[in-house]
């Protein structure tokens, strides 16, 4: 358990890095993709609100829990779409897009990696929040 | 050749349950559609910002789109069967005239958007094709949906001749002031 938390946040910090890489480096030097991480905070909220919401009863499918995955899959395209438009209007250039977009593909499989190993068993119980 | 695939079988895949996860996958699919749809116009307007290029009453399409998408999902086939406990605020009529308001929404949104595709984009290419080919390089007309919202009422812009008839009036002009200075 020890390892995969180690593992995630090794791999969080190599996609934050990617992400700084494309707004940082002096041929680039600008600032907006950053706004990125509002969708990586963002994206785990519809799960959450749906497991509070139907808890948990319905064992194999439940409406609740499916629009849950429409809404993050939706957030999770919007962040890979965001840069991509930045560049084609030319405020960002597309090598810092690239960075971006790589950052993005790390960032998102490090918070379903936290879902994987984390979200599953007893121990995740109301009482925690 | 009537039923050569009869015996074709999917290669088969225990390792992964896909009938449980059928509505998973499917609510997955249809969010990358979805929002690619919606990312693909926030692109056209960014990157197309005049409304000569892209009038931006042209997104009511995708708002209609988007709201016959949700009416049309609120709905569960229980419900327009009459077979659920609860019957809803509508009941089951309400549920019909419902899903109907939705679809006629969806496909309205779906037929004014291949209008405008044809109206206002594919005849323009066609004509300025047509233009190309002609003498005279007169600019295109924009059409009437490419106009921004100061395209009604119309001005006293709108009362000049045609850029056709004012081009053939300059080189009759012209013709006719070299022939003098040729005469003279």
């Amino acid at each position: 358990m020890w390892l995969a938390l180690v593992a995630l946040s090794f791999s969080g910090a190599i996609g934050l890095t990617f992400l700084m890489l494309g707004c940082a480096l002096e041929d680039y030097g600008v600032y907006w993709p950053l706004f990125v991480l509002i969708f990586h905070a963002i994206s785990p909220i519809p799960h959450f609100i749906a497991k509070r919401a139907t808890y948990d009863s319905d064992a194999t499918s439940s409406a609740c829990r499916e629009l849950a995955y429409f809404f993050t899959t939706g957030i999770v395209v919007s962040a890979f779409g965001f840069p991509v438009i930045l560049a084609r209007v030319s405020v960002i250039k597309w090598g810092a897009c690239g960075l971006v977009l790589a950052g993005n593909a790390v960032i998102f499989l490090t918070i379903q990696g936290f879902f994987l190993v984390f979200g599953r068993g007893d121990d995740f119980s109301w009482e925690q929040w | 050749m009537a039923g050569f695939l009869d015996n074709f079988r999917w290669p088969e895949c225990e390792c992964i349950d896909w009938s449980e996860r059928r509505n998973a996958v499917a609510s997955v699919v249809a969010g990358v559609l979805f929002f690619t749809g919606w990312w693909i116009m926030i692109d056209a307007a960014v990157v197309y910002p005049k409304p000569e290029q892209l009038n931006h009453a042209f997104h009511t399409c995708g708002v209609f789109s988007t709201l016959a998408f949700f009416m049309i999902n609120a709905v569960s086939n229980a419900q327009v069967r009459g077979d659920s406990y609860e019957s809803g605020c509508l009941g089951r009529t309400g549920a019909r005239v419902w899903l109907f308001i939705g679809f006629m929404l969806m496909f309205g949104s779906l037929i004014a958007s291949m209008w405008i595709l044809f109206g206002a984009y594919v005849t323009q290419n066609l004509q300025a094709s047509y233009r190309a080919a002609s003498t005279d390089g007169s600019p295109l007309p924009s059409h009437k949906l490419l106009q921004g919202p100061r395209s009604w009422p119309p001005g006293p812009a709108s009362c000049l001749p045609s850029p056709q008839l004012a081009a053939r009036k300059k080189e009759s002009l012209s013709l006719r002031s070299h022939q003098t200075a040729l005469a003279s």
